[in-house]
């Protein structure tokens, strides 16, 4: 998976509004990656665009995204919708939106299986086993019970952990994991956490984790993107990004999540995600930055690569 | 426990909800006291009762039965049937700051309402003058939002409004009520900020209600841990934190995320998450927290747990202690 200067806005009534500017990611086969923002920083954006799931007055202004060296960008309702059967499957952030509330879980999971046509053959009775398969391999306990039960019967981590279920019912290269863990119970948390860590390691799937949970990120992904209002402004290996953070954006973030360990707050950082329909010029992290330079305001700061593999986009870190 | 010091006390307080799949035991007997000046942190994971508990504070809901001491007064009834003068004394901040403000009023109303209540700010450049001085304290520009509509206002922006209204009274002593779990963390930590200012200059004793324990550490004085209705410990923050007693805390703490190394080395290694809460229907016979229990053991499926104290003021409500004393 490779998304290369992706620029996606939405036309609004107030005019169009630039959310994606510049977007670069690269996901390679069996690697986890992460990304970190704010809300409104365009992570979920970016995710909608590679499944082209956006809401129709979205713009695709420009750019490239590769899936196995296809331009999904370019790809016709057939192929899209074969992306979207057996390539790429996403979980999403509220699991009683993602299930539909007036069927049980054994037509939903059936439906899944059937549509990916990876079926051929099978009868009624197979199908019922595979599921069955299925909802114990995401550690549901009970599952004969859960199979006949609609989603308002179970509870949020069995409902996410069902989304997980259908997510994996087919095979796939890339699983979209949009905050899978923000509507649960701390506790339930970290189970789910680490049932989708388990089963991606167990089949090798790649995985694009989105989160604020910066403490989930890091003990699951192999490499993070820090997005911050539709750019990307800073990647790195996951235990370099969090012992030397480098963007002042990355350290504010970090700067903000409280410790376990006490020892009072940071300032975090002030201001707010921009406007897109008039984003800020140059570096859009420049009004809510410390160390803003005249260049800042005037000119967007170029992808530097800083070490190994990390890079930065931002002035402070640019020799000519 | 020095009984002067307590600007609220709560005493086997109840409150159970009628619904057609039998009573919910929403708050089933819990005991705490919150002192002047302090943050008080109440946590739980959701459908523990511990907002339930804020709101049966504030007069919400009336309590089943229990009692309900604000400075030494007793208020377990509802706000209706509460004095005035008790009502302008304490206050709530709410989770979601999008529907806890009307979105066709302007922040100037917002945060004006609880003034002309309560008959402060008879003229009305008093009034005005008011609202700016309350804007002020909690960092927003009054010129910029006074009469700008809660619409226009970003998240953390309107959940220092809400503060600003829950404070506008003059109260000493304020529910909050999960105040930054709907914000994002670069906000949460400006919002933590202002309240705990405002707690120094205002002498405001907080009730903080949260599931983030990280977040605790940083706030809270004491916490007291809340699962399915009831209370299982309860302890200075520092305790709490680098002595967890009951499994579940254990539970809770070894499943929060953490970013450094000397925080992973705080979380216990002993419980592993697993289960899910029980029903509150129904809850299990025993201690309620039996069925993910680790430790579990026969006494735990037939007796309730009793309240010992471990250490001083750090009391746990578990057999695994109750046994060794």
């Amino acid at each position: 998976m490779e998304i290369k200067d992706l620029h996606v806005g939405y036309r609004t009534y107030r005019g169009t509004s630039k959310v994606l500017n510049g977007v670069h990611l690269t996901v390679k086969t069996g690697e986890k990656v992460g990304i970190i923002g704010e809300s409104g920083c365009g992570k979920t954006t970016t995710m909608k665009t590679i499944l082209r799931i956006l809401p129709t007055n979205a713009v695709i202004h420009g750019g490239e995204a590769y899936l196995k060296d296809k331009n999904i960008l370019r790809m016709g309702k057939n192929e899209l919708n074969e992306l979207r059967r057996k390539h790429v499957a996403m979980i999403f952030q509220d699991p009683t939106a993602a299930l539909n509330p007036v069927f049980n879980i054994k037509t939903q999971l059936i439906d899944v299986i059937k549509s990916s046509h990876a079926h051929e053959g099978e009868k009624t009775e197979e199908f019922k086993a595979k599921c069955i398969r299925l909802l114990k391999e995401v550690a549901l306990p009970d599952p004969e019970r859960v199979l006949g039960s609609y989603p308002f019967q179970l509870s949020g981590g069995m409902k996410q952990r069902v989304c997980i279920a259908m997510a994996l019912a087919t095979p796939r290269y890339l699983l979209i994991a949009d905050e899978p863990t923000t509507n649960l119970d701390v506790t339930i948390r970290d189970q789910v956490l680490l049932l989708i860590k388990d089963i991606t390691e167990k089949r090798r799937l790649s995985v694009i984790l989105i989160s604020q949970a910066l403490g989930a990120v890091k003990g699951f992904v192999d490499k993070v993107y820090v997005m911050y209002a539709g750019d990307t402004v800073e990647v790195a290996d996951t235990k370099d990004l969090f012992s030397n953070p480098l963007h002042p954006y990355t350290k504010g973030f970090l700067d903000s999540t409280p410790k376990l360990t006490g020892g009072g707050f940071s300032e975090g950082i002030k201001g707010r995600v921009p406007d897109y329909i008039d984003p800020p010029s140059g570096c859009r992290f420049h009004p809510r930055c410390t160390y803003t330079l005249s260049r800042c305001k005037k000119e967007k700061p170029p992808f530097i690569d800083v070490e190994g593999n990390h890079g930065v986009a931002c002035w402070l870190y640019y020799k000519k | 426990m020095e009984e002067a010091e307590n600007i609220l006390v709560v005493e086997n307080l109840k409150k159970y909800f009628k619904t057609t799949f039998g009573t919910v035991k929403a708050v089933d007997g819990i005991n705490f006291n919150v002192r002047s000046g302090e943050t008080f942190g109440l946590v739980g994971e959701s459908g523990s009762g511990k907002s339930t508990t804020g709101y049966l504070i504030m007069g919400i809901y009336t309590p089943t039965s229990g009692r309900i001491l604000f400075k030494g007064r007793d208020i377990s009834v509802h706000a209706l049937k509460r004095p005035k003068h008790t009502k302008k004394d304490m206050s709530i901040v709410f989770q979601d700051p999008a529907s806890s403000l009307n979105p066709s009023k302007t922040i100037r109303d917002i945060v004006g309402l609880p003034l002309k209540v309560h008959g402060m700010g008879k003229s009305s450049s008093e009034f005005i003058e008011k609202v700016a001085e309350l804007l002020e304290l909690v960092e927003l520009p009054p010129k910029r939002f006074m009469h700008r509509r809660p619409g226009d206002l970003g998240g953390g922006e309107k959940q220092a409004v809400a503060i600003a209204r829950a404070i506008a009274t003059n109260p000493s002593f304020v529910v909050l009520d999960e105040p930054t779990s709907a914000l994002d963390v670069s906000i949460q930590a400006k919002i933590i900020k202002i309240l705990m200012k405002l707690q120094q200059e205002l002498k405001l004793s907080y009730l903080f209600i949260t599931h983030d324990l990280s977040l605790m550490r940083n706030v809270a004085s004491r916490v007291a841990i809340m699962y399915l209705a009831k209370i299982y410990e309860y302890a200075p923050a520092r305790l709490f934190f680098h002595n967890p007693l009951h499994p579940y805390t254990k539970m809770l703490l070894s499943s929060v995320p953490v970013l450094t190394d000397e925080e992973e080395a705080l979380k216990p290694k002993d419980v592993k998450s697993t289960g899910e809460v029980s029903s509150a229907i129904n809850p299990p016979p025993g201690c309620r927290f039996h069925p993910r229990c680790p430790f579990a053991t026969k006494i735990c499926k037939a007796k309730e747990p009793k309240f010992t104290m471990v250490e001083p003021e750090h009391y746990v409500a578990c057999h695994l202690y109750t046994e060794k004393s």
